[in-house]
């Protein structure tokens, strides 16, 4: 149910970001919409912002809605985030990743502070106008604090809207000023003071948005199998064989006894 | 009609429990239900090939029932607390709204193929435990498997006795009990049947124990021989800390997800520290032996089954997680892979590999026939 209120919302999102196309980059520029602070930390990538428009249902919806794609462990009952935009790749993603490389999850008030979620992005509900933050590591908030209530202008309308996917900055790595300072203390600093600085990756386009509502599939050889019922047939012939083979021994076993 | 027909004997105790805890290691590395069922049918059709007629050979359906009430209630407990994101929802419970502070508890609302499936999957896996450690008490001589526990442990003999023995003694009185009332035509089902067999079942069970740890013990099992208190006390110390960090490393080994130096270290630690324990407690210890139970060709190749099976689970733990833990989200099919797949065939072989165990019906005709009717 959830996962049709995800799909709605993402395509409602389409709707809304066609004919405004740069609405959804960066932090969102009208009041409503939530906007999504994703820090990838050591996994390269930056810090990026973008807007989900409307009245996402849930934390994963609104970072779907946001375009960015989810994975979550394959094992695990409760929704836990694995991956974010296939980060990082070298995580299993079958049970919980280790405590110390996982995607932490915050909430916060436009220019407020972070405060971490005690509840699971499935089962939060951002209230229209907040930020929610994800941040990869051992626990720590997202290295910029949730963007002030008046949107940077300018940012977003840069970008030719026609052609998302050709944009340059997606390559831009935006930890080359921390690298260069040689700390981590200025990473938040400069990240935080200018915004323009921060590398908005271009949203991906609200097309791709729309093309991946649920979660990113783990890649296998399962997938690509030829027959998915062979495993499990031969298994059943494999165990009804040996069975019977049981129940023929326990038979003659008993007629001994009765002799 | 073979040939060479081995006579019929007992195996090792400590070959039918290697060849046990090796398949249950192999178990505990796999979701699959697949491998599981597999590996529960491996285990089934060799204690039905090779138990012999003692009372607590009847212990494994015991086990089968017991690893079953397992999976059910793992199963209710997911359907009632387990939070459905998505998922393809079978029914809907009526759901409880829980105050703020509890929120991230679900009472009741959707149910998912998923949920119940991660609860199967789980539930399964630790039956296919229960139902190794039920087939080396149906297949394993207790109190034979006592005898081949090192010298040192008899510092706590009862202790061990009562522990070992207790289970297969309690399976072995229910029976008696529950034959007793039937032969007096007494309601066996139902809380007053249940009332009438569980009370006179543990004080049973349990003062039958009792009374074999009395019989080893003037026997010589359990005493300190006059040594003096301080060597006893270390002795005690040594092997109490080794058997701790024993557990503590295999636990690390075996849970793929803790940290290596936990498995590894501690394992090492812990066998140096029981093999000085036994060394020194086992030094003051003399008995001789009889009826000695012998370790000989086949209690090699039962035992080896098990640990081939074990290493070749923990080995191929690696090459695919797909495989060994199916996905649940999205919900695929689980596969049968080959490799573990074989490794788990490997361990059917005890059927054939074991000695025929001695049976009461070599005399045939000599039971009563009143007894079998």
């Amino acid at each position: 149910m959830r996962m049709q209120a995800a799909v709605v919302a993402v395509l409602s999102a389409t709707a809304l970001a066609v004919p405004a196309a740069p609405a959804s980059a960066a932090a969102c520029a009208d009041p409503t919409g939530v906007s999504v602070v994703v820090d990838f930390a050591s996994l390269g990538g930056g810090t990026q912002r973008q807007c989900a428009p409307g009245d996402p249902s849930s934390g994963v919806a609104a970072l779907r809605g946001a375009g960015f794609t989810t994975t979550r462990a394959a094992q695990e009952p409760g929704y836990f985030m694995c991956r974010i935009n296939g980060k990082p790749a070298q995580d299993p993603c079958q049970r919980t990743s280790p405590a110390d490389a996982y995607w932490s999850y915050w909430h916060g008030k436009r220019g407020g502070g972070w405060t971490y979620s005690t509840l699971g992005p499935a089962d939060y509900d951002p209230a229209p106008g907040t930020v929610e933050g994800w941040a990869f590591g051992a626990g720590k908030p997202p290295s910029s604090p949730p963007p002030a209530a008046a949107p940077a202008a300018g940012v977003a309308t840069t970008r030719p809207s026609a052609t998302p996917s050709a944009s340059p900055a997606r390559t831009t790595p935006p930890a080359s000023p921390a690298v260069a300072a040689g700390s981590t203390e200025p990473v938040l600093a400069s990240s935080a003071a200018s915004s323009p600085a921060v590398p908005v990756t271009p949203a991906s386009s609200p097309s791709t948005a729309a093309a991946s509502p649920a979660d990113a599939h783990v890649p296998g050889t399962v997938q690509s199998r030829p027959n998915k019922f062979a495993g499990p047939v031969a298994a059943g012939v494999l165990v009804l064989a040996i069975l019977a083979a049981g129940l023929r021994k326990l038979r003659r076993r008993r007629r001994e006894d009765v002799l | 009609m073979r040939l060479i027909e081995p006579l019929p004997r007992a195996l090792h105790p400590m070959a039918w429990w290697l060849w046990a805890l090796g398949l249950a290691t192999a178990a505990s590395r796999t979701t699959n239900p697949l491998l599981i069922a597999v590996l529960v049918a491996v285990v089934a059709y060799v204690v039905v090939s090779r138990r012999g007629d003692a009372p607590w050979a009847r212990a494994f359906s015991a086990y089968l029932v017991l690893g079953l009430l397992v999976v059910a209630i793992r199963v209710v407990f997911n359907a009632l607390l387990g939070a459905a994101d998505d998922g393809h929802v079978l029914f809907t419970l009526p759901s409880v709204a829980l105050p703020g502070w509890a929120k991230g508890i679900d009472l009741g609302g959707p149910v998912t193929a998923e949920e119940i499936l991660a609860a199967v999957y789980d539930g399964l896996r630790l039956a296919a435990l229960i139902c190794c450690v039920g087939a080396a008490n149906a297949l394993a001589n207790p109190k034979r498997a006592l005898r081949s526990l090192p010298p040192a442990l008899y510092e706590i003999g009862s202790a061990v006795v009562v522990a070992l023995t207790l289970a297969p003694q309690l399976v072995e009185s229910v029976l008696r009990v529950r034959r007793a009332r039937r032969l007096r035509a007494a309601p066996q089902k139902g809380l007053h049947g249940l009332r009438a067999i569980a009370l006179p079942v543990l004080e049973d069970a349990l003062s039958r124990s009792l009374l074999l740890a009395a019989a080893m013990d003037s026997r010589g099992y359990g005493r300190s021989n006059g040594a003096p208190l301080r060597l006893r006390r270390t002795t005690s110390a040594l092997v109490l800390t080794g058997l701790l960090g024993l557990s503590l490393g295999l636990y690390g080994l075996l849970d793929g997800t803790a940290p290596r130096f936990l498995g590894g270290g501690a394992l090492a630690v812990g066998i140096a520290l029981s093999c000085a324990g036994l060394a020194l407690g086992g030094r003051r210890v003399h008995r001789s032996t009889y009826r000695p139970d012998p370790w000989r060709g086949p209690e090699w190749l039962v035992g080896g089954c098990g640990v081939a099976c074990a290493l070749v689970m923990v080995a191929a733990g690696g090459y695919d997680p797909l495989l060994l833990h199916p996905s649940l989200y999205p919900l695929l099919w689980p596969d049968l892979p080959l490799l573990p797949l074989g490794a788990i065939l490997v361990g059917v072989l005890p059927a054939w590999l074991a000695p025929r165990p001695e049976r009461r019906v070599a005399t045939r005709g000599a039971r009563p026939a009143a007894v079998t009717a």
